[in-house]
């Protein structure tokens, strides 16, 4: 049957011999690509510590939780003006088992909708809420605001 | 489909437009995919070019895909078909009666999940598994079927239909597949239960009227966009329905049945193009700040188009483009084989190979949907219970929620890769049966595949950037 296929012995051995090459590079490529391609947050992803409330309303829902505070870290924040997202659409980075931690400055009174975890809080026109729940889900997510219908942040959670 | 709120959202604010915000109100997606990390990608590309390499050096010398036998295993009583048919119907009129009773929220109705999630997507992902069942369920053919037994029966001489145009082909299923594309990616009321529904009739309504005139057969084997685009699917499963007989064959072995005349070739590139749009639709590289749609949308604006409209035109030219680059791409493979040796026209060339694309279109919409309909699939428990999001409650699971943690990000990812790598092994191997069938000479066959080499390899490329870079 060899000859059918056009190939000689030697041909074929130099085919699979290129496959070997080829693996070996995609081999390189990976650990190439590895190092600077798997963790990317880390700012957003310090200890689970809780600050009491920060924003003119408090949580309402049960994922804030009642520990003491010391050092909070730095809280990224969305500001929406005009009913947009101030500077674009907020990337906010977290892993997953992270507490995710978040807060909402708005000039436009409104509900914020965290898709996927199906969270939402009303924000009052020149208010803020803070978000603060479990990343136990992850994936990409839409956060809302929702009766504007406009994205203002997207929250993804690495595995 | 996914990302369609954060993409409009993105674009209105590119534009720093106001742009009317119910109309974007609402996805159905809650969670949608992370990005393929980049050492995966660089795996999966390892992967493909290694399999492409062993393919051709040293797979089948002869066709074996060809001429298959295919066993017989059950056939079905008339009185399972006549069930299958009206609860297709049922379900339909269902479906239709949720469009226009229920809730115009889209996530609360029946309608919009239905079309987008276990029609568009769960049907060809059962397909592959059991064959062209949707054959069997079809609402619109179980109709005419109905009513022309019912006439045959009442003795009314029923007039022989037309006969069917040779030269239209699949043309109307590429363009039914075009448009269904068209608003599920770019019109803004796409989750519109009652538009949906008014569309849903109104292609039942052009279906019955297509098959009174030539032909219940004939016009579903070519001109019912969806009856097409699902048996294309089932051609590569290892499940046979021939009339109500089951049959079983060597999986792709169905392919190479593909009688590809006018529009078959444009409908695969619809299919593949599309799905890629898609794909593209949801990255920074077309939605991001500095982003081309929001620049192309700025154009139309400054054209005197509202923001709205912009938007569409920039989407629906994205989506061309697409298509475009896709047919393009397929042609120069045709152009490269034709050069290899003289004697067929590139026309009939393109026609034979064309088989070969299936399970890359496949593989196109598990990579991309695969997460989407194990996800919003589960908005069935509730949806079926409560179909108008009045609160009724009619199978006591009302209250189902969606569990987004039966399939982490690392799965679908490596559901992706996976899908992707197998189409493209699953493609190169029907175009290199085909090509021995084709060339005399297995020399000009295997140099001839070098150019289909580079079309599938292309397409996989695009494909995994697609889920990775773009998405960034």
């Amino acid at each position: 049957m060899a000859e059918r296929t056009g190939l000689s012995t030697v041909q074929r051995l130099a085919l699979i011999a290129g496959a070997v090459v080829v693996l070996v590079v995609g081999y390189l490529l990976l650990q190439g690509g590895s190092d600077n391609g798997s963790k990317n947050s880390s700012a957003t992803t310090s200890t689970a510590t809780q600050p009491a409330a920060q924003g003119t309303t408090t949580a309402e829902d049960g994922t804030s939780s009642t520990t003491a505070k010391p050092a909070p870290p730095p809280v990224p924040t969305v500001r929406v003006v005009d009913a947009k997202p101030a500077g674009g659409i907020k990337k906010l980075d977290f892993n997953k088992g992270d507490q995710i931690r978040f807060r909402v400055v708005s000039d436009t009174a409104d509900e914020i909708h965290v898709h996927g975890y199906d969270l939402m809080k009303d924000v009052p026109a020149g208010g803020s809420v803070t978000f603060s729940f479990k990343g136990s889900i992850d994936g990409r997510f839409v956060v809302e605001l929702e009766n504007h219908g406009q994205q203002i942040a997207e929250l993804d959670v690495a595995p | 489909m996914k990302r369609r709120l954060a993409v409009a959202g993105t674009l209105a604010l590119g534009a720093a437009l106001a742009l009317p915000a119910s109309a974007l109100a609402h996805g159905l997606v809650g969670k949608q995919d992370l990005p393929i990390p980049r050492w995966l990608f660089a795996w999966a590309a390892t992967v493909v070019l290694v399999v492409s390499f062993v393919a051709l050096a040293a797979l089948w010398p002869r066709p074996r895909l060809e001429h298959v036998k295919e066993r017989r295993v059950w056939t079905a009583p008339v009185a399972l078909e006549v069930l299958c048919g009206a609860l297709g119907i049922a379900a339909f009129a269902v479906t239709i009666w949720a469009g226009f009773s229920g809730t115009q929220t889209a996530t609360a109705n029946l309608i919009p999940t239905v079309v987008y999630v276990v029609f568009w997507v769960g049907i060809p992902f059962t397909t592959l598994l059991l064959g062209n069942v949707f054959g069997a369920f079809n609402p619109w053919r179980a109709l005419a079927r109905g009513v022309a037994w019912l006439a045959s029966r009442g003795g009314s001489e029923t007039p022989a239909p037309l006969p069917y145009p040779k030269w239209l082909g699949r043309w109307p299923a590429a363009l039914t597949i075009l448009l269904f594309a068209w608003v599920e990616l770019v019109y803004v009321n796409r989750d519109d239960p009652t538009q949906l529904a008014i569309m849903a009739l109104l292609y039942a309504g052009i279906q019955l009227v297509g098959m009174t005139l030539y032909g219940i057969e004939p016009w579903t084997r070519n001109a019912d966009g969806f009856s097409v685009y699902f048996r294309l699917f089932s051609m590569l499963s290892p499940l046979h329905w021939r009339d109500r007989t089951l049959y079983t064959r060597p999986p792709l072995s169905g392919a190479p049945t593909l009688d590809a005349g006018p529009g078959t070739v444009p409908l695969l590139c619809v299919m593949i193009g599309t799905v890629s749009f898609d794909g593209l639709s949801q990255g920074s590289l077309w939605t991001g700040t500095g982003g081309i749609a929001p620049d192309l949308q700025q154009r139309f604006i400054n054209l005197g188009f509202s923001g709205e409209v912009a938007l569409e035109i920039a989407f629906t030219i994205g989506l061309l483009f697409m298509v475009g680059l896709v047919s393009g791409v397929y042609r120069l493979g045709v152009l490269g084989m034709h050069s290899v040796r003289a004697g067929y026209s590139t026309t009939s060339l393109s026609r034979r190979f064309v088989h070969s694309l299936i399970p890359i279109a496949l593989a196109y919409v598990i990579a991309h949907y695969f997460s989407l309909f194990v996800y919003q699939g589960q908005a069935m428990a509730f949806l079926v219970s409560d179909p108008l999001g009045d609160g009724s409650d009619f199978f006591g699971t009302a209250t189902a929620t969606i569990n987004y943690n039966v399939i982490g990000a690392n799965g679908v990812w490596y559901v992706q890769v996976f899908a992707l790598v197998l189409g493209h092994a699953c493609g190169l191997t029907l175009a290199h049966d085909r090509a021995l069938v084709v060339y005399q000479r297995v020399r000009d066959a295997t140099r001839s595949q070098y150019w289909m080499l580079a079309v599938m390899v292309a397409f996989t490329s695009l494909g995994l950037w697609l889920l990775s870079a773009a998405a960034q």
